[in-house]
């Protein structure tokens, strides 16, 4: 990448101001474009959500609330016309689209975010154990998250799915987080390993800190935006795993989500009758919300590890 | 009998041992021999180049590697032998100064707070004015002010100003015993002798010994009483500082010694370690026997 339009900017704002050469302000790596961009249009997308259920006929998300196969505003689909009353359009029961997409990017994001939190918690807890106890406890803890590592999340998930068909939010988070702890742990131990013989730590343990203090209030504070960018890049894994269950429709059916969406458009040869918007709105959402998601990730990365930096 | 506040005997630490079968051993320090008196507070330098074992003694002393054999007595005591609480009292009375102050700091944290877990960790007081007292108090020793360090961030201050908390840190706690890990040798030459003088002051007017480690004599000479030299992780030569650096026997000695440069006059000579002396790197050998070769100086004579 090529240096970002900030600081171009300001170093020949600050030429023109003094005819000098000036040192261009400190950088902020908070700042970069990345973060900045991924963070507001994530946030913009997760308060129209709140906002809009506050506004939003939220039963419109049950069968048989509105028209069947409305399309969407100024849209015209088998002699019917989009009108304001349902702008994204209906699907095939009479559920409308806008309100589906409402409760459920919370639905799915929140499922993420609760099951990647678990998962970081966990990491946190066996990574820095690893890394900083070493010995027994670091050959057990390796052994746990190699294992588990490998085996595929989605394969596993299908099988619990089937037998527990209507997973709650927390239960599915919860079985979600089964599969998202073992990057972070892995990541996190090897972090901590080579942060382990800084002198900082040296001197902590000359002060008789115990492991405990060292660890946490030592170590974790200076790998604050590292743990925040496993958080959005664990959320991003989780949201992906949830919606390929879902939309292999094994979901729970009660709660609407992007996934049970994808699921009925699926089942309804939402493609071949041409109801684009019915497939195609929860899927645009989708990609937003991972390519935000990934931004964010990437951007923290940067905060915290210099070398990824533009200049 | 004059108890000795620390004594090392044979104290040998062999790396790359045990599991690790196909790696090389090296052996970072073998047969290291020395006592501290428990009366008389000293300045005992450890010099040698680098490699030569003078920071490994340094952490096996404070406890953050274990010695392969040979023992640390603290007080008559097996410093391995330590339970929790021993190890407390042991980690508060045996302090450490270290070489880099910039990284000594924990960036995410103030100044203060290397004082901060110190007295909650040691329990010196849980008065709070009491507590602004000893900060107080240990800073004005090296020359600081609280209000113009304590609330700033490490990267804020200069390395001399760091170097002196760090020990500002290390008398708060009252120690016996201070290793001093090349603490100066980071510091510009005008800061130096500051920070040389607050240890003079220290070891004269608060009882604390010194482990200076170092590789620069000329400092050394200065400050310390005793000097140990080390030489691929053996002591060559040890003893009174004075007679040994004026009177080198052992033939590294000589050589390390006479390569000091001088500032009246340009350096013709050059080092040369000789095959014979080179190859020895790194193997563990039979305990060295010293010779006497003028009252409190002694040397391996090769």
């Amino acid at each position: 990448m090529k240096k970002t339009d900030f600081v171009e900017n300001t170093g020949v704002e600050v030429l023109a101001e003094d005819g000098c050469k000036k040192r261009p302000p400190k950088d902020n790596p908070w700042k970069n474009s990345r973060l900045i961009i991924g963070t507001i249009i994530l946030g913009i997308l997760i308060i129209i959500a709140f906002v809009g259920q506050l506004f939003w006929d939220k039963t419109l998300v049950n069968v048989g609330s509105s028209p069947l196969n409305l399309p969407p505003v100024g849209n015209e689909y088998r002699d019917q016309i989009g009108n304001w009353a349902h702008p994204l359009g209906t699907d095939n029961s009479g559920r409308d689209i806008l309100a589906l997409v409402l409760v459920g990017l919370p639905h799915s994001l929140g499922i993420g975010f609760v099951s990647a939190t678990i998962g970081l918690t966990i990491g946190i807890i066996f990574g820095f154990s690893a890394g900083y106890l070493g010995g027994r406890v670091d050959d057990v803890i390796r052994l746990l998250s190699d294992t588990t590592m490998n085996i595929p999340a989605l394969l596993i998930l299908i099988i619990i799915q089937s037998l527990i068909p209507n997973a709650g939010f927390f239960a599915m988070a919860l079985l979600l987080a089964v599969f998202a702890w073992q990057s972070p742990t892995r990541v996190l131990r090897a972090q901590v390993l080579s942060m382990k013989h800084a002198d900082y730590v040296k001197l902590a343990q000359l002060s008789g800190s115990p492991d405990q203090e060292i660890m946490f209030k030592e170590m974790m504070p200076n790998l604050m935006p590292f743990l925040i960018s496993q958080l959005t890049a664990g959320t991003s894994y989780s949201v992906l795993i949830l919606v390929g269950v879902e939309v292999l429709g094994l979901g729970s059916q009660k709660i609407p989500s992007l996934g049970i969406t994808l699921n009925n458009a699926i089942n309804a040869s939402a493609i071949l009758r041409g109801m684009w918007w019915w497939w195609g709105i929860p899927t645009i959402i989708l990609i937003v919300v991972f390519m935000c998601l990934l931004l964010i990730t990437v951007g923290l990365d940067e905060v915290s590890n210099p070398r990824l930096r533009d200049h | 009998m004059d108890q000795s506040l620390l004594e090392v005997n044979d104290l040998t630490k062999i790396f790359g041992e045990a599991s690790q079968k196909q790696k090389k051993q090296v052996v970072a320090l073998q047969h290291f021999n020395a006592v501290i008196s428990g009366t008389t507070p000293k300045i005992i330098t450890i010099a040698g180049e680098s490699g030569s074992g003078k920071s490994t003694l340094a952490n096996l002393i404070l406890g953050f590697i274990k010695p392969s054999f040979g023992t640390i007595m603290y007080k008559g005591q097996d410093v391995s032998s330590f339970d929790k609480g021993e190890m407390l009292t042991y980690r508060r009375e045996v302090q450490a100064v270290f070489q880099d102050p910039y990284s000594i700091y924990n960036p995410y944290y103030c100044v203060e707070h290397i004082f901060d877990i110190a007295m909650h960790n040691f329990k010196l007081t849980d008065d709070k004015q009491k507590k602004r007292d000893l900060i107080e108090d240990a800073l004005n020793l090296v020359g600081l002010k609280g209000e113009n360090v304590l609330r700033n961030y490490p990267h804020q201050l200069s390395g001399g100003q760091l170097q002196r908390v760090m020990i500002a840190r290390a008398y708060m706690l009252k120690p016996n015993l201070i290793i001093a890990d090349e603490p100066v040798s980071m510091i510009d030459v005008s800061l130096r002798a500051m920070i040389l003088e607050i240890m003079m002051k220290l070891k004269d007017e608060y009882g604390i010994s010194f482990i200076y480690i170092t590789h620069d004599f000329s400092t050394a000479y200065q400050i310390s009483d005793e000097i140990y030299l080390l030489y691929h992780g053996m002591t060559v030569e040890k003893g009174n500082t004075v007679k040994v650096i004026n009177n080198p026997h052992h033939l590294y000695t000589k050589d390390l010694i006479a390569s000091i440069p001088t500032i009246d006059e340009k350096w013709e000579g050059h080092i040369e370690v000789t095959e014979d002396l080179e190859s020895d790197r790194g193997q563990l050998k039979p305990t060295p026997t010293f010779m006497e070769v003028e009252p409190k100086h002694w040397a391996v004579l090769s």
